[in-house]
Parts: C-alpha cells; structure tokens; sequence
C-alpha cells in the first residue's frame, strides 16, 4: 500500500459496502467476527505510513463507536501514532489496552516502551518494561533506547550488561546513546568493544549503518587527539568490509573529516559518494566553511542550488559561518534574504546568530545590535553572546555594556557573559564597574571554569587598587606548578585556598600540567570515579587505561591515565575505589587469560603501586561489587569483594593492608539467597552501602528494594532501616553527596535527592529530602559512578 | 635593550606603539609585541595605526616586559634564552609581581608560565604562615579547622 489515494479508494469502498459498519446480523462464526476489524486495522496501519497520526487515531474512535472489538494488532500502530501526538492519549490508549486484555502482547508492550520514552517518561516507562515476565531482545533494545534518549546511560549500560545476548540494534542503541548524551569517549570505546566481542568477530553481529554513523559522528565531536586515527580505521574497515558508502555513513565521513581538519578527505569521500542528498551538500559545505575555504564553500552552495537541490536551514548556517569568517557582509545579509524570499524557510535562532556574527565580526556594530532589534523574535542568549563577543573585539562599552545586561537577564547563571562584562569594562579602566560585576558573580555563585580562566585571561583582569591583592587567575597558575606535598600543606593557607585547592577544577589542571606526579583527592574523586579505558590510537591493542575526571558542571571530562606498568596484561581494568588519594584498580583477564582477577593499589601522587594477593572466592565480572576504604578507627585501609551469584547466598572477603591478605567474611543469616544487589556501592563514613533487592512469591510486589549495608571496621552485614524512604524500583542509586549518602530517586525531569542527616541532635536519624534537583541533561553524572 | 626611547621612527618592519598607564610611550617591533595576545587583538581592531593603550602596566613594568619580548623575538638560541630567563626572572617580589600581573593582562603565556614557575619555585618549601605573609592573606580557619586539617595531611608537613 504505496499510494495515498488508493488507500483512499478502497476505504471509500469500504464504507459503502458497509464494512466497517456495526452489524448485529452477522452470524458469530469465528472467520467473521473479526472482519472488520481486520479491515479497521489495516486501515489504521496505512493512514500511519502515511503519516497521518490524527487521522489514525481518528479511525480509531469510529472502530470503538461502530462496536468493532480492537485487538491485539490495532494497539502498536495507535501507540505509535500518539507517541507523534500527545502523551494523554497514549495514557488512555494504555488503559484501553489494559481493558481489552491485550496488555501481555510483546508489540504492544514494545510500542508503549518506545511511546513513553518518546515523551520522556522514563519511569513509567521502566514499569512496563518491568511488567514484561521474559523480554525478548526487541524489547530490551526498547528499553535500551529509552534509558538512552533519556540520559540514563549508566542504568543503559547496566541492562545492556544483564542482556543475554545482543544484537547490532543492542550494542547500536548504546553506542549511539552515549553519542546522544556527549559521552563520546565513551561510544568510541564501546564501539571497539562492540568490534573485538565474539559475536563480532564469530559474524553473528555485523556493525550497520547506524553504528557507524553514531561512532563517527562521535569522532567527529570529541575532537581530541588520537581520534583522527579510529576514524580512519574505521573508514579502512568499511572499505575492506566492502561497505556500501550509504548517503549517511558518507555523510558522517565528509562531517567527520571537515571537523578534524582533514579537508582533502572530506573532499575524496565526497566525491566518491554516488547518491547524496541535502545533508551531504551540507556537510561538505560546512567542512569547507570551517576550513578556511570560505570561497569554495560559497562555490559549492551555488553549485547545488544549480543542481536543483533545495537548500535547507541546515545550510544556511554553514553558508552564513562562512561569510562571516571571511567578512563577506553584503553576500551573507543577500543569503539571509534569498532564505526567506527564494526558498521559504523561516529563519531560526542560529541564523540570526550568524547574521550578528557575521556583522560583529566586520566591525559594524550599530547595525549588529538594530539587527537584534528588528527581530521577529526575542535573541536568546546565542545570539546576544555573538553580539557582545564583537563589542569585545572593538571595545564598544556602552553598547556592551547593554547588551550584557540583557544577556544576565536571560542566563544569570552562565559565567562567560560576566567575565566578558567585567573585561570590557576593565579594558576601559572602568574598576568600579568591573569590581561590582566581579562582584555581583561571586554573590551568584557562578564559577570561571579554569580551562577558561588559564587561557583566556585577557579579559579576566580586575586589576585591584590594593597589591595585596593578587588574582586567583595567578593563583592558580603558580599552585599548578606545585608538588602535591606543598599543595597539602598550603590548604592551611586559608578558606579560599583550601576550596581552590581540593576543586575538581584545580586538580583536573593540575594532573593535566603534571602529568607524572598527579595528586589526587579523595573528596573528589569519590564523586566521579569513573573508570575509562582510554583510547588508544588502535582499535585492535588495547594498552592504555584512564581515569575519566568529570567534575560537575563541567561538560569535558578530564581523564587520568593508568601507566601500563599496572595494567600490563588486561584489557578491562577498573576503578573500584579511593580513599586519602590511593586508587584501587581492578583488572580481569580477556578470553585468554580468564583467570586474571586482581586489584592494584596506586598513588598516582608518588606513582607507586602494590599488587594485592589474588582473592580466596571466585567470581566472574559481573557478579561482584567491591569497596575500598581508609579506616580511621583502626588506622587501615580495606577492601571488600563481595560477590553475588543468583539464587546462592551473598559471600564476602576483606582484604586488610596491615595484614596483607584476604579473609571470608560470613553474610549473616537473615540475608538468605534471594538476593541481588544492583547498581554500584558507595562508602560513607567506614560503611559500605549497595542497593539491593529481595524476590517475593507476591505476584504483585516482584521484589522488595532495601539498602544492604556492610560495616567496614567490625566487617558485618546489616539492612539499613532507618528512615529510609519507600524504594518501588531499581532505578533509585546511592550516591556520594558532600561526603553524605544520598539516594537519587529518578523523576521525569529531574532527580529528587534524599540525604541521610548528619545531624542526630535535633532530629531523628533518617533521609532528608533535599530541595537540590538537577536537569536531565547532567543527570547521568552519579549514574555513571563506578561503572565499567 | 630596554628601548624606552619615544619612538616614532619608520623602519622597514612596523613598530607598534605601546603606551603605559603613566603616559610612557614604548616603540616595539611588531613581530615582538605580538607575542602578547592582547596586544595582537587590540592591534586587529585597528589600533596599529595609533598609540595602543595599556591602561593596567606601568612604565618601569612595562620596560621589562618590552624587554622580554623584544629577546624573544632575536632569534636567540635555545640555550641563550633560557639563561637569559633565568637571569630575567632573578628579581625581587615586588617586581615580579608586577611582572605577573602586566603578563596576565598582557596575556603573554610564555613569560605568565615563566614567572609562574618562578614563584612556585621560591614558595614550594615554605610554611602556610609565610605563605599568608608573601600574599598578605589573612587566616581565616579556626585554631581547630587549621589543626585538623594539618593531621589529615600530616606528612606534609614533616
């Protein structure tokens, strides 16, 4: 059913015959009964190929008030044409479903999985997901797809774990969520585990289009050293594989050469692409734009007007970038006319952006800041940030000056607008005004990033009356250079200090500039210890490790490499812990080395390590948890192993570092074998925590969620019971908060937090909730915590 | 070397004009004073023509920092120049925090990185209280804030 008006034709036929007319006369034989609601289905299904979602589900309510019985079949194409619509009649088409008892059908559980994350309810998404008794690998790919379109990596990561098997779609969804959420790093490397796993490499798996596209344009994004090189391999593997050049993957290839600077590739891929479509043009035109070939970018835009291709709002912004870099103003304000005038297209945001770079950058700032005015729309801070970047550049403080204000207006909490506020002033030995800016950021809170403040600190001078006063931008720069031992000491210089010094910031620059004598702090890295095998420049070797640093509220992660020295013959390694600066690092074999299972202690401050005996009980890597502590009490550090196979009773092992060996820790009796302990543990205070769940007989309450907890000093098992809130599913995490346990409890749009209170004088111990929520976007950073 | 003559002689190469708070006009060759990333961006925005002002270093400051840059851009060997820092940087405190601040300002990162290094080189076995006193920082723990943070770092301190 290809054609709309045929479609048309025979559902006009269909109503005059009086098919899909209520007929109480038709005998109740078992062919007939479902005739027309065959015929309603198949309509259902048409009008949605087509498109038309209101149309669907207007058919819909005519089978419903001609007393035609939908069934299993009409669910999933409804589901999906109000997952186009709106998220109410999604609800009522969910209750319909679970009226008509059609609830248990895998489609229609898969279409209301997809339906749900679509409208970015992740958790009622996850209780249908939960409601399906055995998934099948289309409906874990669902949920996989949910977990990532909603910025859930970390639980993504942890069901992708648990699949029993995976298919391209499985490692692709992953692959291509990490993309989606900025982890690029990290899609990378999934991608050369997706390569090297045995489904791959036995050709039960075969990467597709989308993988390929998802790990290029990750490449493309992450922009670092080393990445030039995958991408290239894996240009190399798609002509060895004879891959087919597909208008995306040539696409992605002409985006990701352009982006890294390797023009003349972007160029050969492009000519060898057979069909290309808009996006391609788009690519290439941009690849051009950025590489300083303005002129040939404006070229190619004439060309493929010539070839009667439609041009875009994509590629406006490319053709706008490149008139702007190279100060083409009349040419660009021309362009941005013939958008609305010649092609019909409503200029967004971005346009207006380039159009006021595009006149910043050429000096005319009058016209820049009318250009803001005539707007059809109110500039946003892009675009008054473009404005204010020339004002900059030209010195222009009173119009600066406006715009700022208006900028603070709109984001009162982005830094980079104060400073380049305060700069302009200061440029112009306005103090005042630039102290009181300096000021006015400090009372909000808002932070410079040090990346930033290292290298751009021209504007970054509020040169103080008194000399006393010398800037943190100095500060910094001199307390880069210093050991970590001074560093230590000079916590006790002052308050200020001390925060600047134990600042995931400061210590992400300072392993940055000392590379070899990298201090770490606890305080910190309990926060984000996030294990990262580094890329290496190979796809096939994997030799080095690192530390993935993502302080937060900073959007690139800093990574602290693991010398090979440590990791020598591993190719999982992972951090399970750190206390006083000291790292625990776990490593397991490969399939050749299956019996590898051991931990390093590394202080990467003195670059030392220890090698710990090999653990008494065995495990495989999926079925055990670690915890790694200094305990003051007894003056020790510890780690704990425990592991966790299904249906057998939890075990347990401490190692102690006085002692230098391992010992079995008996589980108390009340814990049974009925128990799976989930997500990672944290360490608060000596006391080891982990989520855990129990499995009932109730078909109603599949499990019972409670805090597991191990203390470390007398090496007891023990549930926490007091005051902890009512936990329904296994998306509530533990976490570190400024050094206090918190449970993350995941909300449509944000995260409620609960704190076990410190403060046992006033009130009764217990959780607190606290008012602190976060965005979804930085809502994977605890997610992440610990995993591998 | 210290060329703190008011120059407005037209050699072969462009000499950029650079005028410190105090009035003090310096003349240094363009290739040397782009080396300051401030100076280049003031320099595009047309100032290169006229006298560019710096409104956050003073002349004696600024006859220094001239200085560097115009030994940075001689060509000298590698080995010469380090020496030649070496020698630069062995000022007293006052100077070289002068020196800092017109580096920050002038955005000059090698000389920042320089004077940087420098200063933690001279601070690096130094006790907090002398710390507080090269800054003028006022202490602002409590005697018990201070001494627990001191046993947690206890070797440090050794």
């Amino acid at each position: 059913m290809k054609h709309q008006n045929q479609v048309k034709q025979i559902h006009s036929l269909l109503i005059t015959k009086g098919h899909l007319l209520y007929n109480p006369n038709i005998s109740p034989s078992k062919n007939s009964k479902w005739k027309s609601t065959l015929f309603y289905n198949t309509l259902i299904r048409a009008y949605l190929n087509f498109g038309k979602n209101q149309k669907t589900l207007r058919l819909f309510d005519l089978m419903l008030a001609h007393q035609t019985p939908p069934n299993s079949h009409t669910f999933p194409s409804l589901i999906k044409a109000a997952s186009l619509s709106c998220l109410s009649i999604g609800t009522s088409l969910q209750t319909q479903v679970i009226k008509r008892g059609v609830f248990y059908d895998p489609f229609i559980q898969t279409s209301l999985l997809a339906m749900y994350s679509q409208f970015g309810d992740l958790l009622k998404a996850c209780k249908v997901f939960d409601e399906i008794s055995r998934p099948c690998i289309v409906e874990y790919n669902a949920m996989l797809d949910a977990y990532a379109k909603n910025g859930d990596m970390g639980s993504a990561c942890f069901l992708f774990k648990s699949m029993p098997k995976r298919d391209v779609v499985s490692w692709t969804s992953v692959i291509n969520g990490f993309a989606k959420n900025g982890l690029f790093g990290e899609a990378i490397r999934l991608f050369r585990e997706m390569m090297l796993h045995d489904d791959v490499e036995c050709c039960f798996v075969k990467p597709n289009e989308a993988t390929y596209v998802s790990v290029l344009s990750s490449c493309a994004n992450l922009g670092e050293r080393g990445v030039l090189c995958i991408g290239k391999q894996i240009h190399g593997y798609i002509v060895r594989n004879d891959v087919f050049l597909t208008v995306f993957i040539g696409t992605a290839l002409v985006d990701f050469y352009g982006k890294l600077g390797c023009l003349s590739n972007a160029i050969k891929v492009y000519n060898q692409m057979v069909v290309k479509k808009v996006c391609t043009w788009n690519a290439m035109i941009s690849s051009l734009a950025n590489n300083g070939r303005e002129k040939q970018a404006l070229d190619m835009f004439k060309k493929m007007k010539e070839e009667g291709l439609c041009p875009n709002e994509v590629t406006f912004v490319a053709v706008l970038t490149a008139c702007a870099r190279a100060k083409l103003v009349e040419i660009g304000l021309e362009l941005f006319q013939s958008m609305t005038v010649e092609f019909g297209l409503v200029p967004i945001m971005e346009h207006y952006g380039c159009v006021v770079d595009l006149l910043g950058r050429a000096g005319l700032l009058k016209e820049a800041s009318e250009f803001t005015r005539r707007m059809p729309f109110e500039p946003d801070a892009s675009v008054l940030g473009a404005l204010l970047g020339a004002c900059k550049i030209h010195g222009a403080i009173d119009l600066g000056n406006e715009v700022g204000s208006r900028l603070l207006e709109l984001q009162p909490q982005h830094c980079s607008q104060y400073v380049v506020l305060s700069s302009i002033n200061a440029g112009v030995n306005r103090w005042g005004v630039a102290a009181d800016m300096r000021k006015t950021m400090l009372e909000a809170g808002i932070r410079k990033v040090p990346a930033c403040s290292l290298i751009d600190s021209i504007f970054l001078n509020m040169c103080m009356a008194s000399k006393s006063y010398v800037e943190e931008d100095i500060i910094i720069e001199i307390l880069l250079r210093l050991q970590p031992k001074s560093l230590l000491r000079f916590q006790t210089v002052c308050k200020h200090w001390l925060a600047l010094i134990t600042s995931s910031d400061f210590i992400a620059a300072h392993c940055k500039q000392q590379p070899k004598l990298s201090v770490v702090f606890t305080s910190w890295l309990d926060q984000c210890k996030i294990p990262k095998p580094e890329n290496s420049c190979s796809l096939r070797r994997l030799t080095e490790f690192g530390i993935l640093l993502l302080p937060d509220g900073k959007s690139r992660p800093d990574y602290l490499n693991i010398p090979s020295s440590i990791t020598k013959d591993t190719n999982s390694a992972s951090l399970v812990g750190s206390s006083n600066g000291l790292l625990c690092v776990n490593m397991v074999g490969d399939r050749w080395n299956k019996n590898l299972d051991c931990c390093v202690l590394w202080n990467p401050a003195t670059t030392q390590h220890r090698c710990l005996p090999p653990p008494l009980l065995k495990s495989s890597n999926d079925f055990r948890e670690f915890g790694f502590g200094f305990l003051p009490k007894i003056g020790d550090y510890k780690l704990l192993r425990v592991i966790n196979f299904p249906d057998e009773e939890i075990r347990a092992e401490v190692f102690t570092s006085s002692t230098g060996s391992w010992r079995e820790v008996k589980a108390t009796a009340e814990l049974g074998c009925d128990i799976r302990i989930y997500h990672k543990p944290v360490i608060v205070k000596g006391v080891w925590y982990c989520m855990a769940a129990r499995v009932t007989k109730d078909p109603g309450l599949r499990f019972v969620h409670f805090i597991l907890k191990f203390d470390m000093a007398n090496d007891s098992f023990s549930i926490m019971d007091d005051g902890v809130p009512d936990i329904r599913h296994f998306m509530v995490k533990l976490m570190l908060y400024k050094g206090l346990l918190a449970l993350c409890f995941p909300r449509r749009d944000r995260l409620n937090k609960w704190f076990e209170d410190d403060d046992t004088m006033t009130d009764p111990p217990g959780f607190k909730l606290q008012g602190r929520f976060w965005h979804q976007k930085q809502y994977y950073w605890p997610v992440l915590v610990g995993m591998s | 070397m210290a060329s703190s003559e008011s120059t407005t002689t037209s050699t072969t190469t462009k000499v950029l004009r650079l005028k410190s708070s105090d009035n003090e006009i310096f003349g240094v060759e363009e290739k040397a004073a782009l080396q300051s990333e401030t100076i280049k961006s003031l320099a595009e925005d047309g100032y290169s023509e006229d006298v560019i002002p710096l409104f956050n270093v003073e002349k004696k400051t600024l006859a220094k920092i001239v200085e560097w840059l115009n030994k940075h851009a001689s060509g000298s060997s590698k080995e010469e120049l380090k020496r030649w820092d070496a020698d630069f940087v062995d000022v007293d405190k006052d100077v070289l925090y002068d020196l800092l601040l017109a580096s920050n300002y002038l955005n000059i990162e090698v000389l920042l990185h320089q004077l940087a290094q420098k200063v933690a080189d001279m601070i690096k076995g130094k006790k907090p209280e002398e710390i507080r006193q090269l800054f003028g920082i006022k202490n602002d723990f409590t005697p018990e804030e201070e001494a627990e943070i001191r046993r947690e770092n206890a070797w440090a301190f050794e």
